[in-house]
């Protein structure tokens, strides 16, 4: 029995690896409060660092095809162990979708809408996600490409509009960092921005073509890696020092935008990136957690968790932190270590198992 | 049932379409063009001047001439601090104040002599100010005066001190710094920030604004002022002059000669050589013949030889003149520390911390290549050779 009916193709994994990586450019203020020069270098070190990682996951795709994380653990860790890891990456999975509503909410509030309650924001967002959940990956898979076609042109337009106010000077000297800091802000940037891809391990077995995951997981990686390369040389560019203080350093370095007067206060750009790729991030979260559920409890079909999983979403945003500053505090230190165990300790220690016990065992055995 | 359930959900729905939530309506802003700061003499508060753009006085009235009637409406009010300061307003304005349209900060002496960080941070972090706002520093004047000064060709004063800077660059003897520049500058560990010196010329009716010079300050305290010349100097370093007249003598006596700024580059490369720090401007800058007022035909190549070599040195002289003053008053206004950080990033954290004391005694080799390549409609003068 199949939960998910919907099949993507290679293409559509691109495009929805791609638009997650996009939906992490807000997070990079932990980055550029660390090092205001260097964010554009920790992209692409974390990538680096990701790449076995994300290796990992495909591999573990393909010993297992069609099988998806939560039967995974099953088949890995027997009956008991299995559906309690399954259990922690569950909640793990809905933190990860509020923590990310959290953000997007807040940052609309805290810029736009100042005085709109923040649950109001959160409800009709969650809302949305959950229309697209409901939908199916197949319809995710299918809004992502036209999501991903706009938000990369809406950062090579503001690339374009701000050129002329970025200031390659404050991009050096380059690596100006301890040792420490380097190590802990790519520890941000793999937690924050890379490791949610492993959400994906419940998305990549409805794939048509599972050999060529692992193509369409690295070019989805570098499409979204690009977009976020662009993002923090213009926003180290024109910003300089003062992205360590802004609390939106893309949004901040937008507003410096002048075309001959007449193109100003373009923020509606950086406005758009920002809803159009969360809202993907979070809806494939959502889509995860929903699944996942499902898959534990044995249900026919994922569709009626999907309203409990959003219910629960709202009402984790306000609890979760009290304010953005506890959040962004806990975003630098606490975060990176929790999110590694499930991001990257449990598939790691899933594949060593799965490779010890040479699963998956031949047909006809007793599994 | 369901369908009922379905087209109540709509119309509910479309209600949120409005975006009512916290809306408001253009005439319920009191758009703000400008703000002075400056201190309240009695209690040592700050006094802050709004400048309100009134926009029914700005239309044309049916006749087609506009109205006499001041387009502006400057509200003051004294408060411990800026924010508190800005909702003092309420008693007084009927309209809440609007900052995105914010244009001109003016910071009066004796608050930039105290420090402009208090001031600074709430333009800095409200959602509503823009950072693009340009930054002044009035000398000997108010700031609610300047602010109050009825300008001939624009009905707001903010917005003709703010085409003012801008239309400055034509003459590259005016630093204009915005908001994000000089927070940028104030974040920095050595580079000092400047600012734009605005002031009031004549009595009474004959009252006009004039910005000229710049003013210098250590962290965020005023220290010094620049003149004209030294100005320009740092313009030279910094890479900003755009366009502006250089007079030279005659190479033959009597007589000057304006020659106009075309294009001007600048690099700045420090070296380390056993400790000693030396900093190497290159100039380069290309103008035209500009006017003349010597009888001598110019128009040849020895002589514009001789005139490239009496620009480059005059060039040399103002950067020379601004150097000594920044190193008398020990404020890195050029970005020399930056400059050493870029390229010395090691040795950087030992200098770092006694920058302050290096600066003063640094040297500074100037290198000048200047070309001058046209001479307008005309070659020799318009003159009768004897």
């Amino acid at each position: 029995m199949k939960l998910e009916k919907g099949v993507i193709s290679s293409s559509q994994l691109i495009s929805l690896i791609g638009i997650f990586i996009q939906g992490s450019i807000f997070s990079t203020v932990f980055v550029f409060e660390i090092t205001p020069k260097d964010a554009w270098l920790v992209s692409l070190t974390s990538l680096a660092m990701f790449v076995p990682f994300a290796w990992a996951y495909v591999k573990l795709m393909q010993m297992f095809p069609g099988k998806n994380l939560i039967q995974i653990n099953d088949i890995v860790f027997g009956r008991y162990l299995g559906k309690s890891i399954s259990v922690l990456y569950i909640l793990f999975i809905i933190v990860l979708a509020a923590t990310n509503l959290g953000v997007i909410c807040d940052s609309i509030a805290g810029l736009f809408m100042v005085e709109t309650p923040i649950i109001a924001l959160a409800i009709m967002l969650a809302f949305a996600c959950a229309w697209a959940v409901r939908n199916g990956i197949e319809t995710i898979a299918r809004i992502s490409l036209i999501f991903l076609t706009i938000v990369s042109i809406s950062v090579l337009l503001s690339l374009l509009l701000i050129a002329s106010k970025i200031d390659m000077n404050n991009l050096l000297p380059v690596l100006d960092i301890s040792l420490i800091d380097f190590i802990q802000v790519n520890h941000i940037s793999l937690t924050a921005f890379f490791g949610g891809i492993f959400v994906f391990m419940m998305v990549i077995p409805y794939m048509d073509n599972i050999k060529k995951g692992t193509k369409s997981v690295f070019m989805g990686l570098i499409i979204g890696v690009a977009t976020m390369l662009a993002c923090s040389v213009m926003i180290s560019g024109v910003l300089g020092n003062v992205a360590i203080i802004a609390n939106s350093p893309l949004i901040s370095a937008t507003r410096q935008v002048e075309v001959s007067k007449v193109l100003t206060r373009m923020d509606f750009i950086v406005v758009g990136i920002l809803v159009l790729s969360v809202f993907m991030k979070i809806a494939l979260i959502y889509y995860t957690a929903a699944l996942s559920i499902s898959q534990l409890l044995n249900l026919q079909t994922y569709k009626p968790i999907v309203i409990p999983v959003g219910i629960i979403l709202v009402g984790l945003v306000i609890p979760m932190f009290d304010n953005p500053t506890v959040r962004s505090e806990i975003g630098m230190n606490t975060w990176p270590f929790f999110a590694s165990i499930f991001e990257f300790l449990l598939p790691a220690v899933t594949l060593l198992v799965a490779l010890i016990r040479r699963l998956p065992q031949k047909q006809g055995e007793k599994c | 049932m369901r369908k009922a359930i379905v087209i109540i959900l709509c119309i509910s729905l479309t209600l949120n379409l409005t975006g009512c939530w916290s809306q408001r309506e253009l005439n319920d802003y009191a758009v703000v063009v400008g703000v002075g700061i400056d201190k309240d003499e009695e209690t040592g508060n700050i006094l802050l001047t709004a400048q309100i753009a009134k926009p029914g006085k700005l239309a044309k009235d049916s006749k087609g001439s506009g109205s006499n009637e001041k387009a502006y409406w400057n509200i003051s009010d004294t408060g411990e601090t800026i924010f508190s300061t800005v909702r003092e307003y309420t008693h007084e304005s009927s309209r809440r104040l609007y900052w995105q349209h914010n244009k001109i900060i003016i910071f009066c002496r004796e608050i930039a002599e105290d420090g402009v960080l208090n001031c600074i941070d709430y333009f800095v972090r409200d959602h509503e100010t823009r950072t693009a706002a340009e930054i002044f520093v009035s000398d000997t004047d108010k700031a609610s005066d300047i602010l109050d000064v009825k300008p001939e060709l624009e009905k707001i004063p903010s917005i003709d001190i703010d085409k003012l800077i801008k239309v400055q660059q034509l003459n590259s003897e005016t630093y204009s710094i915005n908001l994000l520049t000089f927070i940028q500058r104030l974040m920095s560990k050595t580079t000092a920030s400047v600012a734009p010196l605005i002031k009031i010329t004549g009595e009474g009716e004959e009252q006009k604004i004039s910005v000229s010079g710049t003013a210098v300050f250590k962290k965020d305290k005023l220290v010094g002022k620049l003149n004209k010349p030294e100005t320009r100097g740092l313009l030279w370093v910094d890479d900003k002059v755009k366009s502006g007249i250089v007079v030279v003598d005659c190479p033959g006596g009597d007589g000057k000669v304006d020659l106009e700024i075309m294009k001007a580059s600048s690099t700045v490369t420090p070296e380390i050589e056993n400790g000693n720090i030396t900093i190497k401007i290159k100039i380069k800058e290309k103008s035209n013949l500009g006017s003349q007022s010597c009888t001598e035909d110019l128009a040849t190549s020895k002589m514009l030889e001789a005139l490239e070599e009496k620009l480059a040195s005059a060039i040399r002289d103002e950067i020379t003149a601004s150097v000594e003053k920044a190193q008398a008053l020990n404020a890195d206004i050029f970005g020399f520390g930056e400059a050493v950080h870029r390229k010395y990033r090691n040795q950087w954290k030992d200098l770092e911390s006694k920058w302050d004391e290096i600066f003063p005694s640094i040297q500074v080799e100037i290198k000048v290549d200047a070309e001058i390549y046209g001479t307008g409609k005309i070659s020799k003068p318009a003159y009768a050779e004897d």
